[in-house]
């Protein structure tokens, strides 16, 4: 067996530019679902009566539809249905951030829920209005113990930035694809992609958690 | 915009035989991914710290 890694060199720009997009949707998918999920998370922990259904609603129905699935209806049911036809990557980037949203969403609900409601009870006691609570007593430790779940969704938005191939956002795995296609090599190729995806979500991950054992104990109460 | 949604009950047979492999698939998964994870947690628990230990928690590690 012989091995040829010629067309991964002669690519590499190709390949490196592949890798710059998935950074890029990563980025954007994270910027977005965290911003969504905070919304969410927040509205569902501080129901304010009308908005849970519809909110249960959509992250139930985010929970139970595969991405693949929801991606490939904003790119090709969406358009015929309201004429809007977004190009891959916007397509990418609304059905990632809608599914990641949801699971962030989770999240934020979890760790609001974690900070014992007597603090809150004797933060009101103590003349703060609501917002101060959730602003200065309960969010400060909830963003802290949300930490290592926050770890485990950013390494699932990065790897599920590659099923954007099946709408040709022009990323990594859709970089790489052309490449083995091209040259006869896939073997070669997506070993160097798994490498690839390795290198950046390993450290990633490991950073999180780097991350949190510093600042774990601001979250204990 | 009109549609036409008898597609889908035209196909009807090919659906069901999608759903069905995607059940087969989750069983089978579920089969061996739960019992090889409970060998895997079992191996990062133990006390004794022989030289497989950190592979196995890297390896783990990289598909969370």
């Amino acid at each position: 067996m012989e091995f040829d890694f010629s067309p991964v060199l002669d690519n590499w720009r190709f390949l490196a530019s592949g890798l710059l997009m998935t950074l890029a949707l990563s980025a954007a998918t994270i910027a977005g679902a965290v911003v969504v999920g905070f919304a969410v998370g927040l509205a569902r922990a501080y129901d304010p009566g009308w908005l849970t259904l519809p909110l249960t609603f959509y992250v139930d129905s985010m929970r139970a539809i595969p991405v693949l699935v929801v991606l490939v209806w904003t790119f090709f049911a969406l358009p015929i249905l309201t004429g809007l036809a977004l190009p891959s990557f916007w397509a990418a980037l609304v059905a990632l951030t809608l599914h990641i949203a949801a699971y962030v969403s989770e999240i934020v609900r979890a760790g609001i829920a974690s900070v014992r409601p007597g603090q809150t009870r004797a933060a009101l006691a103590l003349g703060m209005s609501r917002a101060q609570v959730v602003r200065r007593i309960v969010l400060p430790q909830a963003v802290i113990r949300m930490l290592p779940a926050f770890g485990s969704i950013l390494s699932i938005t990065i790897k599920d930035t590659a099923i954007a191939t099946v709408i040709a956002v022009p990323e990594l795995m859709r970089q790489s694809e052309t490449i083995a296609a091209q040259s006869f090599r896939p073997l070669e190729v997506f070993t160097v992609t798994m490498l690839i995806f390795f290198l950046v979500l390993f450290p990633a991950t490991r950073g999180v958690d780097a991350l949190y054992r510093h600042v774990a104990h601001l979250g204990r109460s | 915009m009109s549609y036409d949604w008898s597609v889908a009950w035209q196909y009807r047979g090919m659906l069901l035989e999608g759903v069905i492999v995607t059940v087969l698939l989750t069983v089978l998964t579920m089969l061996i991914a739960v019992p090889a994870g409970i060998c895997v947690m079992l191996l990062r628990q133990s006390r004794y710290r022989g030289r497989s230990a950190r592979p196995m928690s890297s390896s783990s590690a990289t598909f969370r």
